[in-house]
Protein backbone atom coordinates (compact mmCIF):
# COMPACT_ATOMS: atom_id res chain seq x y z
CA UNK A 1 0.00 0.00 0.00
CA UNK A 2 1.00 3.61 -0.44
CA UNK A 3 2.14 5.93 2.41
CA UNK A 4 -0.06 5.70 5.38
CA UNK A 5 -1.90 9.09 5.80
CA UNK A 6 -4.83 8.14 8.53
CA UNK A 7 -3.47 5.54 11.07
CA UNK A 8 -6.10 4.57 14.42
CA UNK A 9 -5.12 2.04 17.01
CA UNK A 10 -7.77 0.63 19.30
CA UNK A 11 -9.69 3.94 19.54
CA UNK A 12 -12.10 3.75 22.41
CA UNK A 13 -13.99 7.30 23.40
CA UNK A 14 -16.31 7.46 26.28
CA UNK A 15 -18.64 10.56 26.75
CA UNK A 16 -19.54 11.14 30.06
CA UNK A 17 -23.74 10.83 30.50
CA UNK A 18 -24.02 14.63 32.11
CA UNK A 19 -25.70 15.01 35.50
CA UNK A 20 -24.06 17.67 37.52
CA UNK A 21 -24.19 16.99 41.35
CA UNK A 22 -21.87 17.87 43.84
CA UNK A 23 -21.18 14.17 44.18
CA UNK A 24 -20.19 13.67 40.42
CA UNK A 25 -18.36 16.43 40.40
CA UNK A 26 -16.34 15.56 43.21
CA UNK A 27 -16.08 12.31 41.10
CA UNK A 28 -15.55 13.43 37.54
CA UNK A 29 -12.73 15.79 39.15
CA UNK A 30 -11.02 12.73 40.74
CA UNK A 31 -11.91 10.78 36.76
CA UNK A 32 -9.87 13.99 35.18
CA UNK A 33 -6.76 13.44 37.88
CA UNK A 34 -7.03 10.18 37.39
CA UNK A 35 -6.76 10.04 33.49
CA UNK A 36 -8.80 6.88 33.01
CA UNK A 37 -12.37 6.77 31.92
CA UNK A 38 -14.77 6.52 34.88
CA UNK A 39 -15.77 2.95 35.95
CA UNK A 40 -19.01 4.17 36.31
CA UNK A 41 -22.41 2.93 34.25
CA UNK A 42 -22.99 6.70 33.82
CA UNK A 43 -20.74 7.19 30.27
CA UNK A 44 -22.06 6.48 27.08
CA UNK A 45 -19.18 4.26 25.01
CA UNK A 46 -19.17 6.34 21.33
CA UNK A 47 -16.12 4.59 19.90
CA UNK A 48 -15.21 0.78 20.91
CA UNK A 49 -11.31 -0.46 19.56
CA UNK A 50 -11.72 1.04 16.25
CA UNK A 51 -8.82 0.32 13.90
CA UNK A 52 -8.21 1.58 10.99
CA UNK A 53 -4.95 2.35 8.43
CA UNK A 54 -5.37 4.55 5.40
CA UNK A 55 -3.46 5.42 2.74
CA UNK A 56 -2.79 7.89 -0.04
CA UNK A 57 -5.78 7.67 -2.80
CA UNK A 58 -8.15 6.33 -0.92
CA UNK A 59 -11.17 7.53 0.39
CA UNK A 60 -13.41 5.93 3.15
CA UNK A 61 -17.27 5.95 3.42
CA UNK A 62 -18.70 5.64 6.92
CA UNK A 63 -21.92 4.35 7.29
CA UNK A 64 -24.08 4.46 10.22
CA UNK A 65 -27.43 4.79 12.27
CA UNK A 66 -27.72 8.69 13.77
CA UNK A 67 -25.80 8.32 16.96
CA UNK A 68 -23.71 5.00 15.88
CA UNK A 69 -20.63 7.44 16.37
CA UNK A 70 -19.57 8.41 12.65
CA UNK A 71 -19.52 12.18 13.91
CA UNK A 72 -17.13 11.03 16.87
CA UNK A 73 -15.04 9.09 14.46
CA UNK A 74 -14.20 12.10 12.55
CA UNK A 75 -13.60 14.50 15.22
CA UNK A 76 -11.05 12.17 16.66
CA UNK A 77 -9.33 11.82 13.42
CA UNK A 78 -9.22 15.82 13.37
CA UNK A 79 -7.88 16.04 16.75
CA UNK A 80 -10.25 17.48 18.68
CA UNK A 81 -11.40 14.77 20.59
CA UNK A 82 -8.23 12.91 22.11
CA UNK A 83 -8.84 9.05 22.85
CA UNK A 84 -9.52 7.51 25.83
CA UNK A 85 -7.11 4.57 24.58
CA UNK A 86 -5.62 4.15 22.07
CA UNK A 87 -4.04 6.64 19.36
CA UNK A 88 -4.95 8.45 15.86
CA UNK A 89 -2.48 9.97 13.90
CA UNK A 90 -2.84 11.13 10.35
CA UNK A 91 0.22 12.88 8.22
CA UNK A 92 -0.96 16.02 7.96
CA UNK A 93 -3.20 18.35 9.45
CA UNK A 94 -6.87 17.03 8.44
CA UNK A 95 -9.78 19.18 7.25
CA UNK A 96 -12.92 18.65 8.73
CA UNK A 97 -15.67 20.47 6.72
CA UNK A 98 -18.41 20.59 8.97
CA UNK A 99 -20.02 23.59 11.09
CA UNK A 100 -19.22 26.41 8.41
CA UNK A 101 -18.62 29.67 9.82
CA UNK A 102 -16.40 28.76 13.20
CA UNK A 103 -15.80 31.78 15.39
CA UNK A 104 -17.64 34.35 13.07
CA UNK A 105 -18.39 37.86 14.48
CA UNK A 106 -21.57 39.64 13.84
CA UNK A 107 -20.23 42.81 14.50
CA UNK A 108 -17.36 42.46 11.84
CA UNK A 109 -17.65 42.70 8.50
CA UNK A 110 -17.65 39.88 6.04
CA UNK A 111 -14.22 40.90 4.56
CA UNK A 112 -12.56 41.12 8.13
CA UNK A 113 -14.35 37.56 8.98
CA UNK A 114 -12.82 35.96 6.09
CA UNK A 115 -9.51 37.00 7.67
CA UNK A 116 -10.57 35.97 11.41
CA UNK A 117 -11.64 32.14 9.98
CA UNK A 118 -8.88 32.05 7.49
CA UNK A 119 -6.70 32.42 10.93
CA UNK A 120 -8.83 29.24 12.75
CA UNK A 121 -8.01 27.52 9.73
CA UNK A 122 -4.72 27.86 9.88
CA UNK A 123 -3.63 30.38 7.00
CA UNK A 124 -1.54 33.24 7.76
CA UNK A 125 -3.02 37.03 6.49
CA UNK A 126 -0.87 36.17 3.57
CA UNK A 127 -2.04 33.29 2.11
CA UNK A 128 -5.21 34.75 3.16
CA UNK A 129 -4.93 37.88 0.87
CA UNK A 130 -4.39 35.82 -1.82
CA UNK A 131 -7.01 33.41 -1.85
CA UNK A 132 -9.90 36.52 -1.01
CA UNK A 133 -10.81 37.45 -5.03
CA UNK A 134 -11.88 33.71 -5.16
CA UNK A 135 -13.49 33.40 -1.54
CA UNK A 136 -15.75 36.23 -2.54
CA UNK A 137 -16.53 35.35 -5.85
CA UNK A 138 -17.14 32.02 -5.34
CA UNK A 139 -19.40 33.35 -2.13
CA UNK A 140 -21.46 35.54 -5.09
CA UNK A 141 -21.18 38.36 -2.06
CA UNK A 142 -19.09 41.04 -3.70
CA UNK A 143 -22.04 43.71 -2.70
CA UNK A 144 -21.93 42.57 0.89
CA UNK A 145 -18.60 41.71 1.87
CA UNK A 146 -18.20 45.07 3.73
CA UNK A 147 -20.90 44.62 5.60
CA UNK A 148 -21.23 43.49 9.01
CA UNK A 149 -22.17 40.17 9.18
CA UNK A 150 -25.16 40.90 11.36
CA UNK A 151 -26.62 41.91 8.06
CA UNK A 152 -26.29 38.58 5.93
CA UNK A 153 -28.48 36.18 6.44
CA UNK A 154 -27.88 32.73 7.63
CA UNK A 155 -27.90 31.46 4.29
CA UNK A 156 -25.46 33.96 3.20
CA UNK A 157 -23.11 33.63 6.29
CA UNK A 158 -23.48 29.60 5.13
CA UNK A 159 -22.34 30.39 2.21
CA UNK A 160 -19.32 32.70 3.10
CA UNK A 161 -18.25 30.55 5.64
CA UNK A 162 -18.16 27.35 2.92
CA UNK A 163 -16.35 29.53 0.55
CA UNK A 164 -13.55 30.36 3.29
CA UNK A 165 -13.19 26.54 4.58
CA UNK A 166 -12.92 25.12 1.33
CA UNK A 167 -10.87 28.25 -0.45
CA UNK A 168 -7.37 25.90 0.20
CA UNK A 169 -7.20 21.83 -0.95
CA UNK A 170 -6.38 19.73 2.27
CA UNK A 171 -4.25 16.64 2.00
CA UNK A 172 -6.42 15.09 4.66
CA UNK A 173 -9.96 15.85 3.86
CA UNK A 174 -12.76 14.96 6.59
CA UNK A 175 -16.24 15.56 5.29
CA UNK A 176 -19.63 15.22 7.85
CA UNK A 177 -22.86 14.79 6.01
CA UNK A 178 -24.59 18.17 5.26
CA UNK A 179 -22.47 18.60 1.90
CA UNK A 180 -25.08 21.47 0.36
CA UNK A 181 -25.52 24.99 1.71
CA UNK A 182 -27.46 28.42 0.84
CA UNK A 183 -30.12 28.26 -2.55
CA UNK A 184 -30.39 25.60 -4.96
CA UNK A 185 -28.05 27.66 -7.28
CA UNK A 186 -25.21 27.61 -4.42
CA UNK A 187 -25.83 24.36 -3.22
CA UNK A 188 -25.24 23.10 -7.32
CA UNK A 189 -21.93 24.84 -7.08
CA UNK A 190 -20.83 23.74 -3.68
CA UNK A 191 -21.44 20.28 -4.13
CA UNK A 192 -19.48 20.04 -7.75
CA UNK A 193 -16.58 22.03 -5.29
CA UNK A 194 -16.41 19.29 -3.32
CA UNK A 195 -16.81 17.33 -5.40
CA UNK A 196 -13.45 18.77 -7.16
CA UNK A 197 -11.89 18.31 -3.33
CA UNK A 198 -12.62 14.91 -3.03
CA UNK A 199 -10.41 14.07 -6.45
CA UNK A 200 -7.63 16.15 -5.05
CA UNK A 201 -7.05 15.07 -1.69
CA UNK A 202 -4.43 12.51 -0.80
CA UNK A 203 -7.02 10.81 1.53
CA UNK A 204 -10.55 11.51 2.55
CA UNK A 205 -13.43 10.20 4.97
CA UNK A 206 -16.90 10.65 4.53
CA UNK A 207 -19.19 10.47 7.35
CA UNK A 208 -22.66 10.18 5.41
CA UNK A 209 -26.04 8.46 4.91
CA UNK A 210 -26.38 9.50 1.03
CA UNK A 211 -25.36 6.62 -0.67
CA UNK A 212 -25.70 7.38 -4.26
CA UNK A 213 -22.71 9.75 -3.89
CA UNK A 214 -21.13 7.41 -1.45
CA UNK A 215 -21.08 4.58 -3.95
CA UNK A 216 -19.33 7.35 -6.70
CA UNK A 217 -16.40 8.43 -4.54
CA UNK A 218 -15.49 5.60 -1.65
CA UNK A 219 -12.75 3.12 -2.05
CA UNK A 220 -13.56 1.47 1.05
CA UNK A 221 -15.86 1.43 3.41
CA UNK A 222 -17.23 0.68 6.72
CA UNK A 223 -20.20 0.36 8.93
CA UNK A 224 -20.18 1.66 12.38
CA UNK A 225 -22.74 0.47 15.16
CA UNK A 226 -22.88 1.56 18.52
CA UNK A 227 -19.21 3.00 18.29
CA UNK A 228 -18.00 -0.41 16.64
CA UNK A 229 -17.25 -1.40 13.43
CA UNK A 230 -19.19 -4.38 12.62
CA UNK A 231 -18.02 -4.40 8.90
CA UNK A 232 -15.50 -3.10 6.83
CA UNK A 233 -15.23 -3.55 2.86
CA UNK A 234 -16.37 -2.37 -0.19
CA UNK A 235 -19.12 0.09 -0.26
CA UNK A 236 -21.57 -1.96 -1.63
CA UNK A 237 -20.78 -4.92 0.59
CA UNK A 238 -21.53 -2.33 3.37
CA UNK A 239 -24.92 -0.97 1.64
CA UNK A 240 -26.22 -4.43 1.65
CA UNK A 241 -25.13 -5.13 5.51
CA UNK A 242 -26.70 -1.39 6.11
CA UNK A 243 -29.88 -2.23 4.71
CA UNK A 244 -29.86 -5.88 6.01
CA UNK A 245 -29.48 -8.15 3.09
CA UNK A 246 -26.04 -9.49 4.16
CA UNK A 247 -25.09 -10.29 7.53
CA UNK A 248 -21.78 -8.47 9.12
CA UNK A 249 -18.67 -10.23 8.59
CA UNK A 250 -17.33 -12.31 11.53
CA UNK A 251 -21.02 -12.95 12.89
CA UNK A 252 -23.48 -15.42 11.17
CA UNK A 253 -26.78 -13.74 12.34
CA UNK A 254 -28.25 -10.79 11.75
CA UNK A 255 -26.55 -7.51 12.28
CA UNK A 256 -28.59 -7.47 15.66
CA UNK A 257 -27.25 -10.63 16.92
CA UNK A 258 -23.51 -9.27 16.69
CA UNK A 259 -24.03 -8.09 20.19
CA UNK A 260 -24.02 -10.84 22.31
CA UNK A 261 -20.92 -12.32 23.15
CA UNK B 1 1.43 30.02 13.07
CA UNK B 2 1.94 27.62 10.12
CA UNK B 3 5.73 26.88 11.16
CA UNK B 4 4.57 24.10 12.86
CA UNK B 5 1.96 23.17 10.52
CA UNK B 6 3.98 23.08 7.17
CA UNK B 7 6.99 21.52 9.24
CA UNK B 8 4.47 18.13 9.74
CA UNK B 9 3.43 17.54 6.54
CA UNK B 10 4.61 14.67 5.06
CA UNK B 11 6.95 14.01 7.87
CA UNK B 12 5.48 11.25 10.36
CA UNK B 13 2.90 10.42 11.23
CA UNK B 14 1.42 12.76 14.60
CA UNK B 15 -0.77 12.79 16.74
CA UNK B 16 -2.37 16.56 16.52
CA UNK B 17 -2.71 17.27 20.25
CA UNK B 18 -0.76 14.48 22.21
CA UNK B 19 -0.53 14.22 25.66
CA UNK B 20 2.05 16.16 27.75
CA UNK B 21 3.55 15.31 31.51
CA UNK B 22 2.39 17.14 33.83
CA UNK B 23 5.75 19.01 33.63
CA UNK B 24 5.48 19.57 30.31
CA UNK B 25 2.38 22.15 30.49
CA UNK B 26 3.86 25.35 30.09
CA UNK B 27 6.58 24.40 27.66
CA UNK B 28 3.93 22.78 25.50
CA UNK B 29 1.51 25.94 25.89
CA UNK B 30 5.07 28.75 24.87
CA UNK B 31 5.36 26.39 21.83
CA UNK B 32 1.70 26.51 20.78
CA UNK B 33 1.60 30.47 21.59
CA UNK B 34 4.49 30.58 19.13
CA UNK B 35 3.27 28.65 16.22
CA UNK B 36 0.02 30.29 16.57
CA UNK B 37 0.72 33.85 17.33
CA UNK B 38 -0.91 35.31 13.98
CA UNK B 39 -4.03 33.53 15.05
CA UNK B 40 -3.52 35.29 18.58
CA UNK B 41 -3.29 39.07 16.59
CA UNK B 42 -5.78 37.99 14.83
CA UNK B 43 -8.29 37.17 18.33
CA UNK B 44 -7.01 40.72 19.79
CA UNK B 45 -8.17 42.57 16.74
CA UNK B 46 -11.32 40.89 16.86
CA UNK B 47 -11.61 42.12 20.19
CA UNK B 48 -10.49 45.80 19.77
CA UNK B 49 -12.32 46.27 17.10
CA UNK B 50 -15.54 44.64 18.24
CA UNK B 51 -15.50 46.56 21.45
CA UNK B 52 -15.58 49.93 20.11
CA UNK B 53 -17.29 48.85 16.94
CA UNK B 54 -20.80 50.98 16.12
CA UNK B 55 -20.06 53.83 18.60
CA UNK B 56 -19.16 57.57 17.69
CA UNK B 57 -16.50 57.66 19.99
CA UNK B 58 -14.79 55.00 19.39
CA UNK B 59 -11.36 54.31 20.79
CA UNK B 60 -12.26 57.89 22.65
CA UNK B 61 -13.93 55.21 24.94
CA UNK B 62 -11.05 53.68 26.72
CA UNK B 63 -9.89 57.20 27.83
CA UNK B 64 -13.70 58.44 29.08
CA UNK B 65 -14.68 55.29 30.89
CA UNK B 66 -11.95 55.65 33.20
CA UNK B 67 -12.35 59.36 33.23
CA UNK B 68 -15.75 58.87 34.03
CA UNK B 69 -15.30 56.14 36.80
CA UNK B 70 -12.65 57.92 39.17
CA UNK B 71 -15.27 60.61 39.48
CA UNK B 72 -17.86 58.35 40.70
CA UNK B 73 -14.90 57.43 43.61
CA UNK B 74 -13.82 60.55 44.13
CA UNK B 75 -17.37 61.25 45.10
CA UNK B 76 -17.81 58.61 46.92
CA UNK B 77 -13.93 59.03 48.80
CA UNK B 78 -15.04 62.46 49.77
CA UNK B 79 -18.50 61.65 51.51
CA UNK B 80 -16.88 58.85 53.21
CA UNK B 81 -13.42 60.01 54.11
CA UNK B 82 -13.08 63.79 52.86
CA UNK B 83 -10.00 65.77 51.95
CA UNK B 84 -8.54 63.31 49.18
CA UNK B 85 -5.19 63.62 48.36
CA UNK B 86 -4.65 65.52 44.86
CA UNK B 87 -3.84 62.50 43.06
CA UNK B 88 -6.05 60.18 44.91
CA UNK B 89 -8.46 60.56 41.78
CA UNK B 90 -5.67 58.83 39.21
CA UNK B 91 -4.41 56.20 41.94
CA UNK B 92 -8.55 55.25 41.79
CA UNK B 93 -8.07 54.98 37.96
CA UNK B 94 -5.04 52.85 37.77
CA UNK B 95 -6.32 50.60 40.19
CA UNK B 96 -9.66 49.95 39.11
CA UNK B 97 -7.97 49.36 35.10
CA UNK B 98 -5.19 47.17 37.21
CA UNK B 99 -7.99 45.45 38.89
CA UNK B 100 -10.22 45.13 35.72
CA UNK B 101 -7.45 44.17 33.68
CA UNK B 102 -6.36 41.22 36.20
CA UNK B 103 -10.25 40.21 36.39
CA UNK B 104 -11.09 39.80 32.82
CA UNK B 105 -8.07 37.85 31.87
CA UNK B 106 -8.86 35.53 35.02
CA UNK B 107 -12.55 35.08 33.71
CA UNK B 108 -12.09 34.81 30.33
CA UNK B 109 -9.48 32.31 31.25
CA UNK B 110 -11.87 30.27 33.84
CA UNK B 111 -14.60 30.19 30.51
CA UNK B 112 -12.47 29.95 27.74
CA UNK B 113 -13.34 26.07 27.55
CA UNK B 114 -17.23 26.49 28.56
CA UNK B 115 -17.66 30.25 26.27
CA UNK B 116 -15.87 28.39 22.76
CA UNK B 117 -17.72 25.26 22.77
CA UNK B 118 -18.63 25.67 19.24
CA UNK B 119 -15.38 26.40 18.07
CA UNK B 120 -13.98 23.81 20.27
CA UNK B 121 -16.17 21.12 18.45
CA UNK B 122 -15.49 21.62 15.09
CA UNK B 123 -11.75 22.17 14.68
CA UNK B 124 -8.64 21.53 16.54
CA UNK B 125 -5.91 24.35 17.69
CA UNK B 126 -4.37 24.64 21.17
CA UNK B 127 -7.02 25.34 23.38
CA UNK B 128 -5.17 27.46 25.53
CA UNK B 129 -4.87 30.11 23.03
CA UNK B 130 -8.77 31.34 24.02
CA UNK B 131 -7.37 32.01 27.07
CA UNK B 132 -4.02 33.25 25.86
CA UNK B 133 -5.74 35.52 23.25
CA UNK B 134 -8.05 36.80 25.76
CA UNK B 135 -5.23 38.36 28.49
CA UNK B 136 -3.42 39.75 25.63
CA UNK B 137 -6.62 40.97 24.15
CA UNK B 138 -6.92 42.65 27.75
CA UNK B 139 -3.55 43.93 28.07
CA UNK B 140 -3.65 45.89 25.00
CA UNK B 141 -7.09 47.30 26.33
CA UNK B 142 -5.35 48.35 29.78
CA UNK B 143 -2.45 49.87 27.99
CA UNK B 144 -4.80 52.54 26.05
CA UNK B 145 -6.63 53.19 29.03
CA UNK B 146 -3.62 54.00 30.71
CA UNK B 147 -3.00 56.83 29.02
CA UNK B 148 -5.80 58.22 31.01
CA UNK B 149 -2.72 59.03 33.14
CA UNK B 150 -1.24 61.31 30.55
CA UNK B 151 -4.14 64.42 31.22
CA UNK B 152 -3.18 64.34 34.92
CA UNK B 153 0.52 64.16 34.84
CA UNK B 154 0.57 67.07 32.58
CA UNK B 155 -2.04 69.20 34.66
CA UNK B 156 -0.32 68.34 37.63
CA UNK B 157 3.19 69.32 36.18
CA UNK B 158 4.78 65.37 36.63
CA UNK B 159 7.64 64.30 34.37
CA UNK B 160 7.81 60.77 33.55
CA UNK B 161 10.80 59.52 35.84
CA UNK B 162 13.00 56.20 35.56
CA UNK B 163 9.89 54.83 37.74
CA UNK B 164 8.15 54.34 34.88
CA UNK B 165 9.47 50.78 34.24
CA UNK B 166 7.90 49.49 36.86
CA UNK B 167 4.90 49.63 35.13
CA UNK B 168 5.24 47.20 32.06
CA UNK B 169 6.76 44.96 35.24
CA UNK B 170 3.49 45.31 37.20
CA UNK B 171 1.06 44.36 33.66
CA UNK B 172 3.10 41.08 32.98
CA UNK B 173 2.78 40.26 36.70
CA UNK B 174 -0.86 40.61 36.56
CA UNK B 175 -1.05 39.03 32.98
CA UNK B 176 0.82 35.74 34.57
CA UNK B 177 -1.61 36.11 38.20
CA UNK B 178 -4.84 36.40 35.71
CA UNK B 179 -3.99 33.73 33.45
CA UNK B 180 -2.16 30.89 35.15
CA UNK B 181 -5.50 31.13 38.06
CA UNK B 182 -8.04 31.00 35.08
CA UNK B 183 -6.28 28.35 33.43
CA UNK B 184 -5.86 26.37 36.46
CA UNK B 185 -9.43 26.65 36.80
CA UNK B 186 -10.85 26.34 33.59
CA UNK B 187 -11.09 22.40 33.22
CA UNK B 188 -12.77 22.26 36.46
CA UNK B 189 -15.45 24.44 35.07
CA UNK B 190 -16.11 22.35 32.31
CA UNK B 191 -16.96 19.14 34.92
CA UNK B 192 -19.05 22.18 37.13
CA UNK B 193 -20.17 25.76 35.87
CA UNK B 194 -20.54 26.36 39.26
CA UNK B 195 -17.06 26.68 39.63
CA UNK B 196 -17.31 30.14 37.31
CA UNK B 197 -19.88 31.52 39.85
CA UNK B 198 -17.49 31.54 42.83
CA UNK B 199 -14.92 32.59 41.03
CA UNK B 200 -16.72 35.62 40.13
CA UNK B 201 -17.78 35.88 43.77
CA UNK B 202 -14.05 35.76 44.62
CA UNK B 203 -13.35 38.40 42.74
CA UNK B 204 -15.45 40.66 43.36
CA UNK B 205 -14.68 39.83 47.56
CA UNK B 206 -10.98 40.63 46.08
CA UNK B 207 -11.51 43.55 44.89
CA UNK B 208 -11.70 45.13 48.71
CA UNK B 209 -8.72 43.27 50.36
CA UNK B 210 -6.43 44.21 47.51
CA UNK B 211 -5.58 48.00 46.85
CA UNK B 212 -7.73 49.28 44.38
CA UNK B 213 -9.65 51.99 46.33
CA UNK B 214 -6.96 52.23 48.20
CA UNK B 215 -2.87 52.89 48.23
CA UNK B 216 -0.84 51.19 49.95
CA UNK B 217 0.74 54.37 51.62
CA UNK B 218 -2.50 54.86 52.84
CA UNK B 219 -2.18 51.71 54.84
CA UNK B 220 0.78 52.45 56.25
CA UNK B 221 -0.80 53.56 59.16
CA UNK B 222 -2.16 50.03 60.14
CA UNK B 223 1.49 48.03 59.73
CA UNK B 224 0.14 45.10 61.11
CA UNK B 225 -3.37 44.58 58.59
CA UNK B 226 -0.73 45.98 55.72
CA UNK B 227 1.67 42.54 56.49
CA UNK B 228 -1.22 40.34 55.64
CA UNK B 229 -2.62 42.15 52.59
CA UNK B 230 0.79 42.27 50.32
CA UNK B 231 0.56 38.58 50.93
CA UNK B 232 -1.92 39.32 48.26
CA UNK B 233 0.17 38.87 45.28
CA UNK B 234 -1.96 41.43 42.78
CA UNK B 235 -1.08 44.27 45.67
CA UNK B 236 2.22 44.59 44.62
CA UNK B 237 1.96 44.57 40.80
CA UNK B 238 -0.71 47.47 41.34
CA UNK B 239 1.21 49.38 43.44
CA UNK B 240 3.90 49.10 40.62
CA UNK B 241 2.13 50.40 38.09
CA UNK B 242 0.51 53.17 40.29
CA UNK B 243 3.87 54.16 41.21
CA UNK B 244 5.37 54.19 38.21
CA UNK B 245 2.56 56.26 36.46
CA UNK B 246 3.27 58.94 39.22
CA UNK B 247 6.34 58.94 39.29
CA UNK B 248 7.41 57.91 42.83
CA UNK B 249 9.25 55.14 44.19
CA UNK B 250 7.31 51.94 45.78
CA UNK B 251 7.80 52.21 49.28
CA UNK B 252 6.82 48.46 49.90
CA UNK B 253 9.67 46.07 51.45
CA UNK B 254 11.82 44.22 48.89
CA UNK B 255 10.56 40.73 50.41
CA UNK B 256 6.71 41.41 49.36
CA UNK B 257 7.86 42.22 45.56
CA UNK B 258 9.52 39.28 45.54
CA UNK B 259 7.60 37.24 46.81
CA UNK B 260 5.03 38.51 44.04
CA UNK B 261 7.04 37.53 41.52
CA UNK B 262 7.58 33.97 42.83
CA UNK B 263 3.71 33.62 43.03
CA UNK B 264 2.78 34.87 39.56
CA UNK B 265 5.51 32.38 37.81
CA UNK B 266 4.17 29.84 40.03
CA UNK B 267 0.56 30.38 39.14
CA UNK B 268 1.43 30.80 35.25
CA UNK B 269 3.06 27.65 35.50
CA UNK B 270 1.32 25.64 37.76
CA UNK B 271 -2.36 26.74 35.22
CA UNK B 272 -0.26 25.61 32.60
CA UNK B 273 0.49 22.51 33.77
CA UNK B 274 -3.32 21.96 34.77
CA UNK B 275 -4.71 23.13 31.80
CA UNK B 276 -2.45 21.57 29.13
CA UNK B 277 -2.41 17.89 31.36
CA UNK B 278 -6.63 18.04 31.33
CA UNK B 279 -8.01 19.86 28.56
CA UNK B 280 -8.55 17.31 26.26
CA UNK B 281 -9.75 14.87 29.15
CA UNK B 282 -12.51 17.33 29.99
CA UNK B 283 -13.39 18.62 25.92
CA UNK B 284 -15.43 15.36 25.47
CA UNK B 285 -17.74 16.38 28.43
CA UNK B 286 -18.63 19.90 26.57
Amino acid sequence: MSRTTIELRDVTLAFPRRRVTLESFGRSALNMLRGGRSRHKDEFIALEDISLELGEGEVLGVVGRNGAGKSTLLRVIAGIYRPDHGSAKTLARPVLLAGFGVGFNVNLSGRENVYLYGSILGHPRSVVDGLLPGIIEFSGLEAFIDQPLRTYSSGMRARLGFSVATSVQPDILLLDEALGVGDEEFRRRSSAHIRSMLEEAHTVVIASHNFSILKQVCTRAILLERGRVIHSGSIDEVEQVYTGKLPPAGSPGPPGASQSP
Amino acid sequence: MTDELHASVGVELTEPNPSTSLVGGLAKMLREIRSYRYLISNFVRRDLRVKYRNSALGYFWSLLDPLLLSGVYVVLFLIVAGNPHRLYPLWVVIGVLCWRFFGNSFQFAVSSLTGNEGTIKSIYFPRCLFAVAAASSNLAMVSLNLMVAVPFLVYFRMPPTIHLLLVPGGLALLFMLGLGLGLALACLNVLNRDVAHLSSFLLRAGFYVTPVLWTVEMAHGKKHALRYLLLNPVAVPITMVRNGLTGRPITVHWGYIIWSVVCSALTLLVGAMIFQRYEARVVKKL
